[in-house]
């Protein structure tokens, strides 16, 4: 039984050893012309969001229709409202395999101080789809138009709860109405997703918001609901009244010289040449136009426009002009938590240490720990973690290291147990790699 | 319709077998001590990035239900609790193993779990869309104090110590802090490093704390286990009088285990002391509980299978956790893009009829997979670790490395790991940090909005009534150990 279970170990053994020589084979023919590998697109958001949902039909009919010879391939790489994923971009080498897909966040969290770079940083290759920006109030708010909420706005300021993420594009929108009527003044409420933005509009905790077209007709309930508990459009922030949203009107056409829209941004790394980022962009332009990613457009309620070159630089500048005017400092008369939580934790440490030096040896119980053997295991570790930030070795060889000499640790040097402990960590290190790498689309370091 | 096309998810040939997979491996992972369901849970939900969302809760569902069933075959054999949720069975599981009875223990183990799954399953279906309508009236304040007395409640329940319950949670809110700021979008305590601009995320500190914790101790403890009690030939299946005769028990047990799990921050391991110390009090053989009796195995493994069913209520309803695996479970339905609360019912339907769904089917794959493989698991309960632990290192690092594809998470993972080693070696409990930093976030959120609302006013929190309700009870919560050993100690002294 034993023997039997060792064959099998070694024939797997083999079997992703031949598929690792196979798969290195495979990179020495590649020939070095671009692109000769898979180019990356970044998303800086979580897979499964809108940036991820608009990106993906785009990537699938790009591999389908092979109008280029590599496909893309997607990295989500989420967290701090975009900027992690963008500086992973802005930090890359300029050589057009690893582009970022960013919509005007980019713009503002320069602007409001979230990050310290910003679209001066990059270089813009097109502009794809516009998301349609509205103002959302309660079915059975008062306001008719969105003159009546500036109005209110006016009469009484820093009463009417506008919904914005400081810092956000909407943030820059609210104040761009505010602008527009003079003497209107919000009282701006941070307030999450749509989702959120929803349900407090919902419980009368805001009293208007932005949303997009796509999280209207998600959100709106069919006609005949009561109207404590349904949405309704206000105004609608683009240039034209949209087809989908009958009779409702625009800013513009209400007196109120205020548009509005957010789009997805394709970004290089500054330095970019020129050829790829046409190569990339003419390949955008294509993929837009197909039948596949129109019908998704439609379903997530974005408008299929497009523009490169000189046109989408132009529209960046514009935009970042506009809304530099407003980036008058978040003002936050919120209390400085970091301080609070700082300041307790503090205390109770103080209790904590005062009433254990009291009740010291009250605590017996103290188990017997190899301390040697834990420093080992952790010096082990870091030099793992640190060979693959910063060696270029491969990461299946590393990894068997690590397990055979865990496993080897823990069992005390145990050498009759070394040839099983030895089949365990080739098949860990590249069993991982074939399944992680193959099965999960996880690029592992 | 949603119901239907839940049900054809679940019950196609992958999702079928998602439920199978997830459901063993949960039950192997959770025989094994030392390795937990949180643990495996935190390592899966990377690899469900990019997949269907149905899928992936279907995955993590059956997980949870596995690994809870699990634990109590090594609590039984072992007399090692395999998850925290377990530790009660310990009492009289191992007692009735040791005294020759290992089959009936299982058996009775089993059929306890099944039936406080089921039950708590019920509440689930009929409680949850009523909760969630109730939960449109929860401002922004409303919801910072709920989750100000999930905090106090875990800290006050949780540890033996209070003070250092309390530390925990205030440690863990401390470490949640780091990133863009909720409220004004700013960074803040980056401490000059562009990749804390994120903050740290959850899923590596959560590996850190318990998976690589957990390895670093068994390193240190030399990695070698006691042999477990062997099963013997004898029938395990249960019989109909044995169900018949535990079935007060079975249902008093699962509710008390349900209504625990509903109270947000608190888990299993609550909730089967609870259930447990119930009937032991009601018991007219009270003393025969602790040396091997059966009603003690029933409490204990009824309820801590019904915490399941409670703490997917307020999840599914309002996004607020129930205990550490749904912190997790919250963060796998963010990452695909879903916001559970009311709309989650009329956005998702199919999600949400899916997980309750597969919440029943887990329960009935996990007593199938235990009756099928008890010999099996009571053999694996005692593999030798230097196999084991190396290989789920591995895991780790990947998990943490594929959640956003940087090596600075497994730098965390590694980070977090020794901190939660340090912090069990000096006693403060690891439950109250990491409900601290999940809950955090949703609190400072809240409060930031309320009071923006307000223009800086703080009073509403204590004059609007669901509010006011939510802190009197915090306190009332945080004064009661002091008073009662208080109490106790006046009592000795006269």
């Amino acid at each position: 039984m034993k023997r039997v279970i060792h064959g099998i170990a070694i024939l797997v053994i083999l079997a992703l050893i031949i598929w690792k020589v196979a798969q290195a084979m495979a990179l020495l023919k590649a020939d070095d012309s671009y692109p000769a590998k898979p180019i990356e697109i970044v998303i800086p958001y979580d897979a499964g969001g809108g940036s991820d949902s608009f990106v993906r039909p785009l990537i699938k009919v790009i591999a389908d229709e092979s109008w280029i010879d590599e496909p893309f391939v997607v990295l989500n790489q989420p967290g701090g409202s975009g900027t992690i994923g963008s500086r992973l971009v802005k930090e890359a080498r300029p050589d057009g395999y690893r582009i970022l897909c960013h919509h005007e966040s980019m713009i503002t969290a320069e602007l409001s101080g979230a990050a310290d770079f910003g679209p001066a940083d990059f270089e813009v290759v097109a502009q794809t789809g516009e998301i349609v920006l509205l103002i959302i109030v309660r079915e059975d708010a008062p306001y008719e138009t969105i003159v009546d909420l500036l109005e209110a706005a006016k009469q009484s300021p820093e009463t009417i709860r506008f919904g914005a993420n400081i810092g956000s594009p909407a943030h820059f929108t609210a104040m761009n109405l505010e602008a527009a009527h003079p003497g209107a003044k919000f009282n701006l409420v941070t307030s999450g997703g749509g989702q959120t933005r929803y349900t407090e509009i919902i419980g009368q905790h805001l009293d208007a918001g932005i949303f997009s077209l796509a999280e209207y007709l998600k959100f709106r309930s069919p006609e005949g609901t009561p109207a404590d508990r349904n949405i309704r459009v206000l105004a609608c922030l683009s240039e034209k009244p949209h087809p989908e949203l009958n009779g409702v009107r625009t800013c513009v056409e209400q007196g109120v010289e205020v548009t509005s829209s957010n789009a997805y941004y394709w970004w290089a790394p500054k330095g970019t040449p020129l050829e790829v980022q046409e190569l990339i962009a003419s390949t955008l332009k294509e993929a837009m136009q197909h039948p596949e990613v129109r019908e998704r457009l439609v379903e997530q309620a974005i408008d299929p426009t497009f523009s490169t070159g000189e046109a989408v630089r132009t529209r960046v500048a514009d935009r970042v002009e506009l809304l530099e005017s407003f980036a008058a400092e978040a003002e936050s008369e919120l209390p400085n938590f970091t301080v609070y939580i700082t300041i307790v934790t503090l205390v109770l440490l103080i209790v904590v240490v005062v009433s254990s030096l009291r009740h010291r040896g009250e605590l017996p119980d103290r188990e017997s720990l190899d301390v040697k053997r834990g420093i080992l295991c952790l010096a082990a570790l870091t030099t793992y973690v640190a060979l693959l930030e910063f060696a270029p070795l491969p990461f299946f060889l590393l990894s068997a290291l690590l397990v055979f000499f865990l496993g080897a640790l823990i069992c005390g040097w145990e050498k009759k147990r070394f040839p099983i402990m030895a089949e365990i960590a080739l098949i860990a290190g590249l069993g991982a790699e074939f399944v992680f790498g193959s099965f999960f689309g996880v690029s592992l370091p | 319709m949603p119901v239907q096309e839940a049900i054809s998810q679940l019950c196609s040939p992958i999702g079928l077998f998602i439920i199978v997979l997830g459901t063993t491996l949960g039950v192997f992972v959770g025989a094994i001590p030392g390795l937990t369901g949180t643990m495996l849970i935190a390592l899966a939900l990377p690899l469900t990035y990019g997949q269907d969302t149905g899928l992936a809760m279907m995955l993590l569902i059956s997980i949870y239900v596995g690994a809870i069933s699990g634990g109590m075959i090594s609590s039984t054999l072992l007399r090692m609790p395999g998850t925290p949720a377990s530790i009660v069975t310990t009492l009289d599981g191992y007692p009735l193993a040791k005294g020759g009875k290992p089959e009936r223990a299982l058996s009775l183990g089993v059929m306890a779990s099944f039936m406080g799954g089921m039950i708590s399953w019920g509440f689930l279906v009929l409680l949850s869309k009523p909760v969630a309508q109730l939960s449109t009236k929860f401002g922004p304040f409303e919801y910072f104090s709920l989750v100000m007395m999930a905090l106090v409640l875990i800290a006050s329940i949780g540890g033996k110590s209070l003070s250092r319950s309390l530390f925990a949670g205030a440690l863990g809110i401390l470490f949640s802090m780091p990133g863009i700021s909720p409220a004004t979008g700013q960074p803040r305590l980056t401490l000059g490093f562009p990749a804390l601009n994120d903050g740290f995320e959850l899923v590596p500190v959560l590996v850190g704390m318990f998976a690589v914790n957990q390895i670093l101790k068994e390193t240190m403890s030399g990695g070698t286990i006691p042999k477990a009690i062997e099963l013997g030939k004898k029938r395990i299946l249960p019989r109909w009088k044995d169900f018949t005769s535990h079935l007060i028990n079975m249902i008093r047990s699962s509710v008390i285990g349900t209504w625990i799990g509903i109270l947000p921050g608190i888990g299993a391991n609550i909730g089967s002391v609870t259930a447990y110390a119930v009937a032991r009090s009601t018991s007219k053989e009270s003393e025969k509980f602790g040396t091997g009796h059966e009603p003690g195995i029933v409490a204990a493994e009824a309820s801590n299978n019904a915490t399941i069913g409670g703490a997917l209520i307020p999840l599914i309803a309002m996004g607020i956790p129930g205990s550490v695996v749904e912190a997790v479970l919250l963060g796998a339905l963010v990452l695909h893009g879903l916001q559970p609360g009311p709309r989650l019912f009329t956005d998702s339907p199919v999600v949400v009829y899916t997980i309750m769904g597969a919440m029943f089917l887990a329960n009935v794959v996990m007593v199938i997979v235990m009756f099928g493989s008890m010999r099996f698991l009571a053999r694996m309960a005692s593999i030798p670790r230097a196999y084991l632990l190396p290989v789920i290192l591995l895991f780790c690092v990947i998990g943490s490395f594929a959640l956003s594809n940087r090596l600075f998470d497994v730098w965390v993972m590694l980070g977090f790991g020794v901190l939660g080693f340090l912090l069990e070696k000096v006693k403060i409990p690891l439950a109250p940090f990491v409900i601290g930093f999940v809950l955090w976030p949703i609190a400072e959120t809240k409060l930031s909005a309320g009071l923006m609302s307000t223009n800086g006013d703080w009073l509403p929190i204590l004059t609007r009534p669901i509010s006011a309700t939510f802190i009197v009870m915090a306190m009332v919560m945080l004064l009661i150990p002091p008073m009662r050993s208080r109490f106790q100690r006046k009592g000795a002294e006269s």
